[in-house]
């Protein structure tokens, strides 16, 4: 292993239970820098917590989580704030801030985190939403959005500090199989010509085959399958084979 | 963030810190804050309240604060208030200048009044000491008050030894002995008269108190001032029982004298031995030297003068305790109680006489008043009659304003004017109040010195009583 | 028991959360913005409701008081008792409850629906540290404008307190403002106008720890909107109280 570059995520028998009721236990695996990490599973396995886990907005009741080689349930909160930077997060609810716009939710890390002039930031940020074809609604408030915008927004918000770890929380679910697309065209370049590690949380099957270098699928707590999607194809557990199958979008 | 909005935040905070500095500003001006001042002390061994930071007034002005208080190291020390006085009005702050604690109103915060001085006296030095008078006291009111009673009682006493032993002295003597319980008479009824108008004083004060009482509670944190007007008011009462009994026992005997069921009594004694006749022979002799000089006549008439003064004091102890801030609104809703501290320039001032309209009766000195040995001037018994006359024409007039006794006089200093001219109206307020039972309270007195009040109508006038009756 | 036990549960949280406010607001950074931000919303969008209550409190409390003093013939007296009843005791509980009203609502529901719509992890997440960004800043912003608003409320009575009494008695500006406030002292003016920064920290911090603790949804956020006006306000009159004696305590003169 000390060979082999240091991989941009591993969880090392990660547990974490709320209350009484467990989510995780004792779960580990790794994604290598610059390549695209999904995971898959039921609903209210715990995709979302692990996505959290990573981000540090969660803390593992016990076993580690490292990105890029630091522990980050070590880390004060400065340093945690400089990990943070280098992370983009897409939530499953977008949670776009709804007190400012749209636009400004872009340019919001832009210009905490960057002395780039104002003028300069809106450009950015309104490219970024053109992008993701969302140009028009820079002065829109996030609330007079539909789902779908504001899932794109929430994207354009954590693509905007350049990330080189992106998590990102079902892209797909509630948009039309052609933005969806789009997106997942989207994610591809940011991996390929960004060198970006993504962990992507999704339902959609035909994307996930599309941007996976790697699958995991969740179930109780566990990862019951890990590997390439032609791995998971043959897995020994019936129901990621009956997943695998699935045509379905979102 | 736009800049609007930090303009605005800017102008919020700036804005409401300069109410607060205008706050502060009102505050400290109005406690002479910024104002050139000098520093000096006065000395209490009791302070009754004041504070750090109390109000000090030079003559009823505010002048300064008080800046720190000294207090004493032993029970028999004093305690030492400093304080602070704007220059502007040390002229005014001599040596000779007194400070009292004094209680402002409503609220009973105390502050330090400083009485001008006397401008024949050097300033008070920076950081000197300032005479003090020290803090009156509702309750030492109270007992001046009963001492003066006291007082008339013995005086009472004194009276009643006196008329009874003339009485027995002048057997057979009745008509002469008449002739001086009737001089004695207008006296006493005045003593009854003011005792009266005492107790009326406090009964109203108390009305006022209980009434009032939830309001008073509420408003005044403690009930002392409460409580010791109460204390004065059973003392009152009780002294006012001593004094009716007295009186009393005094009206008895000039009862007595005037239904002459004295007369068999002496003739009876006559009867009796020789030597009682030189004792009557005897008695005569002395009561008609002492009618004339430095006898008995003198000193009864004398001691029934000390005690009508006693009890006009008494009297005006009381007025003054009514005129207490406190109860002015309950009184001026009654009537014109604020007459008894009506001056000259007050009543002159057209807005006095504002929705009423008046009638005045003249009465000359000359047919009013007669002089007594020392140069006194009392009611004559013609001028009693004149008075009557002139009270029957005024009452004809609807009774719902104040009348009032304006007093003139023209000779002497313009102080001697004013003190003649008082006095004057003062005997007739006396009478009149008395023989038509009027309301004191309704009956005012003004001294006019030497001049008529309406200069138009009578020309030349200078001695003598005007009464007024203001109507609506 | 177990109620008991949540409770002092609870307020060790919250005490804790105070602790915590109060170490990061003296720990850069310092989000001014947001704290300026935060004033304008919570000192300057108050200021219609404190000047408008004010002058309606002022109004009616000359009323009462003219009824009261009117009784003694001390009308003359009017507005300096309802300078002393405002400055001292009324202008900075009034203000205090109307903010906690309006202010600790709008806390509570918004951290409240920030947090159960993850928009506090999304902070986190773009290395926003969200107790400073969101609670320190509120607290700070309800801390300077309570004192600022309660002047505010203060004038305003005084003012209203004037146009009440104008229209009985004629009374003329200058002379009723300089006579509301010539009997009052430093000590009665200063302290009390002080004491609603504490205010200002009751609200901001109790509404600001319930809504950022918010769990459960709409109904969660809706909760803690109420929560933070019921208790914002109970802490701040019990509160009250104690800074009431402490003020005594400190200026023995401010007691008549
Ligand atoms: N903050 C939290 N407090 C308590 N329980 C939580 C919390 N977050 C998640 N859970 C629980 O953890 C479990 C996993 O939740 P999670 O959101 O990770 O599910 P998920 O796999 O993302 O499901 P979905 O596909 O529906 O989004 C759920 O049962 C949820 O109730
Ligand atoms: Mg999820």
């Amino acid at each position: 292993m000390s060979d082999e570059p240091t991989p941009a995520i591993r969880f090392d028998g990660v547990s974490k239970s709320f209350g009484s009721r467990v989510v995780l236990k004792d779960v580990s695996f790794s994604v290598a820098t610059g390549t695209a990490f999904v995971l898959l599973g039921r609903s209210g396995t715990g995709k979302s917590v692990t996505l959290k886990l990573i981000c540090g907005l969660l803390k593992a009741d016990s076993g580690s989580v490292f990105v890029n080689g630091e522990d980050i349930t070590n880390l004060d909160s400065d340093q945690l704030a400089t990990t943070r930077k280098r992370i983009g997060f897409l939530f499953q609810s977008a949670a776009l801030f709804d007190s400012i716009s749209v636009g400004e939710n872009v340019a919001f890390p832009l210009r905490r985190h960057t002395s780039k002039p104002d003028a300069e930031i809106r450009e950015e940020a309104k490219s970024i939403l053109e992008k993701l074809g969302l140009g028009k609604e820079y002065d829109s408030m996030p609330g007079d959005l539909s789902g779908g915008m504001r899932k794109r927004a929430g994207l354009a918000r954590a693509l905007a500090v350049e990330p080189s770890i992106l998590l990102v929380d079902e892209p797909s679910a509630g948009l039309d199989p052609i933005t969806s697309s789009e997106i997942d065209d989207l994610l591809i370049d940011v991996k390929t010509n960004r060198k970006a590690t993504l962990v992507i949380v999704t339902h959609n099957i035909p994307s996930a085959r599309r941007i996976a270098d790697r699958m995991a699928f969740l179930d109780n707590g566990q990862l019951v399958a890990e590997g390439t999607v032609e791995e998971l194809e043959k897995s020994e557990h019936q129901l990621v084979r009956d997943c695998m199958k699935s045509k379905q979008g979102g | 963030m736009e800049t609007t909005k930090k303009l605005i935040v800017g102008m919020f905070v700036g804005g409401c810190l300069l109410l607060f500095g205008l706050g502060l500003f009102l505050i400290g001006n109005s406690n002479q804050l910024f104002t050139k001042s000098f520093n000096v002390y006065a000395e209490f061994s009791k302070i009754t309240g004041i504070q750090n930071g109390g109000k000090v007034r030079v003559a009823g002005m505010d002048a300064g604060t008080v800046t720190r208080i000294e207090v004493p190291t032993g029970p028999e020390g004093k305690f030492r208030i400093h304080f602070r006085i704007v220059e502007k009005l040390h002229p005014i702050v001599r040596q000779d200048s007194i400070a009292t604690i004094q209680t402002d109103g409503l609220l009973g915060n105390k502050y330090l009044q400083i009485e001008a001085g006397s401008s024949n006296v050097e300033l008070a030095l920076k950081d000197s000491q300032i005479q003090s008078k020290e803090p009156f006291d509702w309750g030492d009111l109270m007992d001046e008050m009963n001492g003066v009673v006291k007082q008339v009682n013995g005086i009472m006493a004194g009276v009643k030894d006196q008329l009874v032993s003339t009485l027995t002295e002048i057997q057979g003597t009745v008509k002469s002995a008449n002739h001086l319980i009737k001089d004695a008479t207008p006296n006493v009824k005045s003593i009854l008269a003011s005792a009266d108008r005492i107790s009326a004083n406090l009964q109203e004060i108390i009305d006022g108190v209980q009434k009032g009482q939830g309001t008073v509670g509420a408003l005044f944190k403690d009930k002392e001032l409460y409580a010791s007007i109460k204390r004065s008011a059973d003392k009152t009462e009780r002294v006012v029982d001593n004094i009716r009994d007295t009186s009393a026992s005094a009206m008895k005997i000039v009862n007595k004298v005037e239904e002459s069921d004295i007369v068999p009594e002496v003739q009876r004694s006559i009867k009796n031995l020789q030597q009682i006749t030189l004792q009557v022979k005897d008695a005569v002799d002395k009561f008609q030297s002492a009618s004339g000089e430095g006898g008995v006549g003198e000193n009864l008439q004398r001691t029934l003068a000390d005690a009508h003064e006693a009890m006009s004091d008494l009297s005006d102890n009381t007025e003054a305790l009514k005129h207490n801030f406190l109860f002015r609104g309950f009184f001026k809703k009654r009537g014109f109680y604020d007459l008894g501290a009506l001056t000259t320039p007050e009543y002159k001032n057209p807005a006095f006489a504002k929705g009423f309209k008046k009638h005045r009766v003249w009465l000359d000195s000359v047919d009013l008043f007669t002089k007594d040995a020392k140069g006194l001037e009392l009611l004559s018994v013609e001028g009693k009659v004149k008075l009557d006359e002139a009270m029957t024409d005024i009452l004809k007039f609807p009774r719902n304003g104040p009348l009032m006794l304006e007093g003139f006089a023209a000779e002497g200093t313009p102080a001697q004017q004013h003190l003649v001219a008082r006095r004057r109206a003062v005997r007739v307020q006396a009478y009149i109040v008395d023989r038509f039972h009027l309301r004191p309270s309704y009956v005012g007195v003004v001294s006019m010195g030497a001049e008529p009040a309406d200069k138009g109508t009578v020309v030349g006038f200078k001695e003598g009583v005007g009464i007024v009756t203001f109507y609506k | 028991m177990e109620n008991a036990e949540r409770a002092i549960e609870w307020f060790g949280g919250l005490s804790l959360f105070a602790g915590q406010v109060i170490r990061n607001s003296f720990s850069p950074p310092f989000e001014f913005t947001e704290i300026l931000k935060q004033i304008f919303e919570i000192g300057w969008r108050s200021a219609p409701l404190i000047i408008l209550s004010g002058l309606a409190v002022g109004s009616v409390l000359s009323m009462h008081t003219r009824s009261t003093l009117e009784r003694f013939g001390a009308e003359s007296m009017i507005p300096t008792a309802l300078a002393f009843a405002l400055v001292k005791e009324t202008g900075p509980l009034v203000t205090g409850l109307l903010v906690s009203g309006r202010v600790g609502a709008g806390i509570g529901a918004e951290l409240g629906g920030m947090r159960v719509t993850e928009q506090i992890d999304a902070l986190e997440s773009l290395a926003v540290n969200s107790f400073k960004y969101l609670v320190v800043t509120r607290v700070v912003a309800c801390v300077v404008a309570m004192p600022l608003l309660t002047v505010l409320m203060n004038f305003a009575g005084v003012l209203g307190g004037f146009f009440a009494e104008t229209l009985v008695s004629g009374s003329s500006f200058t002379f009723y403002f300089n006579t509301a406030f010539s009997s009052l002292s430093f000590s009665d003016y200063i302290p009390p106008t002080i004491k609603t920064t504490v205010f200002g920290f009751i609200i901001g911090t109790t509404s600001a720890f319930l809504g950022y603790n918010a769990t459960g949804g709409a109904e969660g956020v809706g909760r803690a909107a109420t929560q933070s006006v019921v208790l914002s306000s109970i802490f701040l009159i019990v509160c009250n109280v104690l800074l009431v004696k402490f003020i005594f305590f400190l200026y023995p003169g401010s007691g008549s």
